[in-house]
This record gives C-alpha cells, sequence and structure tokens, in this order.
C-alpha cells in the first residue's frame, strides 16, 4: 500500500505491508524501518492526548484513530507555523485559550454541582486540544488574530459552569476578533474527534453577548440579523 | 476500540484480552514536599515514587498521584521559585552532545546496529520472560541478554542527523535510559526471592 507523506519541502511516497493499520503505525512502522528521519508527534496512541493530528487527504484527523487507505495524502496541520515534515509549533494557537480569558474568573466558593450542572459543559472538557478544529478554520485566511474555534469553546465552557459569578469579562473580551469572525461554516465540528461542536458554542456565546447588549457588528446597523440560528438558538 | 486496534469486531468475535505493562511501581526518590534530591526539582505521578503504593499499585491509585502529589509538587515547586533571589534572563541555550551516548550521533557512518530491532528484542523478552510469571533461571537468561546487548551500545546510534526536532535521537537516548532500568528491574526480581504483590516468581 502506498501513502504520499509531506516532508519538509516536497511530498514523498513510501510503500508499506500493514493491513487495516492507523496512520500511526504506519508512520512508527516507516520511522523504525525504512527513515528514521521522519518526524511526527504523537503521545498516548488512544485517541486520548491529542497529540497526533495531521490532515489527510485535505481533512484533519487523529493519526492513531485514522485507518491508512491506498493513496492516502498526509500533510501537516494548517494555520501553524512549520517546525518539521508533519510537525508544528501549536504555542501560538494555545495562546488563545490565554487571549479569550477561558478560565473561571469569579468563583463563588462552596457552590455545590450537581450531576445536570456537569453535564451542561461536560462536552467542552472533553477538549484534548488537537487543533484540528484550528487548522481547518477557515477564518485564519483574513484574521489571524482570530480567537478560534477550541479557546471560544472553553471560553463557553466557563461561562457556563455554574461556580462562575461573573462571566461579563469574558463575554467582553470575545467581542474582538472573537464569536462575531466566525461564519458559521461548521468545519470544526466535522473535524473534532470529540464530537464537540465549537459552531454551537460560539451561537450560545452570541446569544449571552446580545443579553448582555453585545450587537453583532456586522450585522447591527440594519436593525437585527437574519432570524434563527440554525441549531434554533437566536441570532441578534 | 476492538475494531480500531486489534481489527477484531465485537458482533462477530471474541475480544482479546491480554496483559501489558500498565504502570511503574517506584521511581524517582521524594520526600515528604515531592522534592527529589536534586534542590529545586520535583516529581509526580509514575516517574517518582511517593511510597504510597506498596508493592502493588491498586486500580485507581493513580489518581491519587495526580490529585494529591500533583498538587503538593506544584504548590511546593511554587513556594520554592519565590524563594529564590535571582531572575535569570531567558536566553538561547544549545546543548553540547558529550555524553559517550551521543558520540554515534556526530558520526555520518550509518549505526552497525539498528537500536529500533533491538529495543522490539527488549520489549519481547520482558514481555515473555519478566512478566507476570517470573522464574529466576528465565531472569537470569535476561540478565545475560541485557548485558550484551547494554556492551554493544557503542555499535548503536542515531541516523537522522538534523539539529531539528530530532525524534530519532530522542527515542535513542530513551532506549539507553530504558536498558539501564531494564538491568536493574531484573536485579531487583532476582533479589526479591519470594513472591510479593506484582511481583510473581516461581
Amino acid at each position: 500500500m502506498k501513502i504520499s507523506i509531506k516532508r519538509d519541502t516536497a511530498f514523498v511516497e513510501y510503500e508499506h505491508g500493514l493491513k487495516d493499520a492507523t496512520l500511526l503505525q504506519v508512520l512508527d512502522a516507516i520511522k523504525t524501518q525504512e527513515d528514521s528521519s521522519l518526524s511526527f508527534s504523537s503521545g498516548c496512541r488512544s485517541c486520548v492526548c491529542g497529540s497526533c493530528a495531521v490532515r489527510v487527504n485535505e481533512r484533519e484527523v487523529l493519526a492513531c484513530s485514522y485507518k491508512v487507505q491506498e493513496g492516502d495524502v498526509v500533510e501537516p496541520l494548517k494555520n501553524a507555523t512549520l517546525v518539521r515534515d508533519l510537525v508544528v509549533d501549536m504555542d501560538r494557537a494555545y495562546a488563545f485559550n490565554a487571549k479569550a480569558k477561558a478560565w473561571l474568573t469569579n468563583i463563588t466558593n462552596r457552590q455545590s454541582l450537581t450531576p445536570e450542572d456537569e453535564h451542561k459543559n461536560a462536552l467542552q472538557s472533553d477538549c484534548i486540544l488537537c487543533s484540528a478544529c484550528y487548522s481547518a478554520c477557515p477564518v485564519y485566511a483574513v484574521n489571524e488574530e482570530f480567537l478560534g474555534p477550541f479557546a471560544l469553546t472553553r471560553v463557553w465552557k466557563y461561562v457556563s459552569d455554574k461556580r462562575e459569578n461573573d462571566a461579563s469579562e469574558k463575554i467582553e473580551t470575545i467581542q474582538t476578533n472573537g464569536v462575531w469572525d466566525c461564519t458559521l461554516c461548521n468545519e470544526c465540528t466535522v473535524v473534532c474527534p470529540q464530537d464537540i461542536s465549537s459552531k454551537a458554542d460560539i451561537e450560545k456565546l452570541r446569544a449571552k453577548s446580545a443579553q448582555q447588549g453585545f450587537m453583532d457588528p456586522n450585522f447591527g446597523s440594519f436593525g437585527g440579523g437574519f432570524g434563527g440560528g440554525f441549531d434554533g438558538s437566536p441570532v441578534f | 476500540m476492538a475494531k480500531l486496534y486489534e481489527n477484531v469486531d465485537p458482533v462477530e468475535s471474541l475480544i482479546p484480552i491480554k496483559p501489558v505493562a500498565h504502570y511503574t511501581m517506584g521511581g524517582i526518590e521524594v520526600g515528604v514536599e515531592s522534592q527529589t534530591n536534586v534542590s529545586g526539582l520535583f516529581a509526580c505521578g509514575e516517574c517518582a515514587n511517593h511510597n504510597v503504593h506498596g508493592a502493588n499499585r491498586l486500580g485507581g491509585n493513580s489518581l491519587l498521584e495526580i490529585v494529591v502529589f500533583g498538587r503538593e509538587a506544584g504548590a511546593n515547586a511554587a513556594k520554592y521559585a519565590l524563594t529564590l533571589q535571582t531572575q535569570r534572563a531567558q536566553t538561547q541555550t544549545t546543548q553540547t552532545l558529550s555524553t559517550p551516548e551521543l558520540f554515534a550521533f556526530e558520526h555520518t557512518q550509518e549505526p552497525e546496529l539498528d537500536f529500533y530491532r533491538v529495543r522490539d528484542e527488549v520489549a519481547t523478552l520482558f514481555y515473555e520472560k519478566v512478566g507476570i510469571v517470573r522464574t529466576k533461571s528465565e531472569l537470569q537468561t535476561v540478565q545475560k541478554r541485557l548485558q550484551e546487548l547494554s556492551e554493544s551500545l557503542p555499535k548503536m546510534g542515531v541516523s537522522d542527523s538534523s539539529h531539528i526536532y530530532n525524534t530519532n535521537l530522542v527515542e535513542f537516548l530513551e532506549f539507553v535510559n530504558m536498558l539501564e532500568i531494564c538491568q536493574m528491574v531484573v536485579e531487583a526480581a532476582l533479589k526479591r526471592e519470594v513472591s510479593i504483590g506484582a511481583h510473581y516468581i516461581v
């Protein structure tokens, strides 16, 4: 079986004899048997850590959970600085979590959480920072400062946390390069290995923003947007 | 999971169940503050030995490492950092490759022995002979082989000469450490003549 891997400057074709193998198994086999200079990141090998996200046929996947097909084309993630081969530097991406103030700001002490309360943002808590969504996001082509899908999902996680006493600062922070810059294209949802929908979280944050008196700067002057959101949530 | 990693469809056939090395008991000695014997260096989790697990870490107790000692190590490291008078400026440093194991890295020649193959051999040896049920004679066989492999280390090395994100180099360094730890594990297993905890010797 042949696959093509983007090395530093060009694609290199590799042949391997593994059957029903994950991409990570194939990458490992190439590295340990054929070409030890092939560079890629990986960690747990079982879909937990999020280190091995790459693009296969222009679609973001975790190498450890993708079964290799004949003729697959493997590339590094987009929107990040290339370090070597399939390895990218994610520092700039991760910095958006801090820029978006994705943490508990005003903690209510001794607030007990019911299982229902935990359930509210359990899905958002599953994010493994693999950056598949960040790579798939088309907004970076026009706005490099966009806070991005995973950081905004994390903001929603803390905005919806019962222990957060005052989320207004977080909502204020995401008005610039934040919720209104998203095109709601849903690419982030499609590629997420954890089934998180940042697009849906961004829509919820838009609704919260409206409740706090903020408006979509793109449609504000028309006196209200295009009606309802895709998931039934209001768009203001 | 069965389909993804074992190519077994549980609807059609049985899921294979097999033992794996899941956790390493023991590790870097630390005191009550999670500090190692190197001042300012803290350790917690599987790499450290907090003396809480005894001879067998029971299921779920690894959580203790992160919930209790992770917090302890973090808080104490922060406390320690505050006691430091000077703040070192961030400078770019280039590490000098000087250990004997790294000699090969400086060489342009292909290593005589492929350490990935040797790593596979050690893995198989450990799975079969230093696993759930151990015997003195098998442990001795492994000990002898490990000694031979460790003597042939100078013939092994790194093929990738890049100084950027060189995982071939990292994996080789890990392998060198792994070989040393393996020798210690076998030596300890031989010294412990009675079965205790996860160590079962017949």
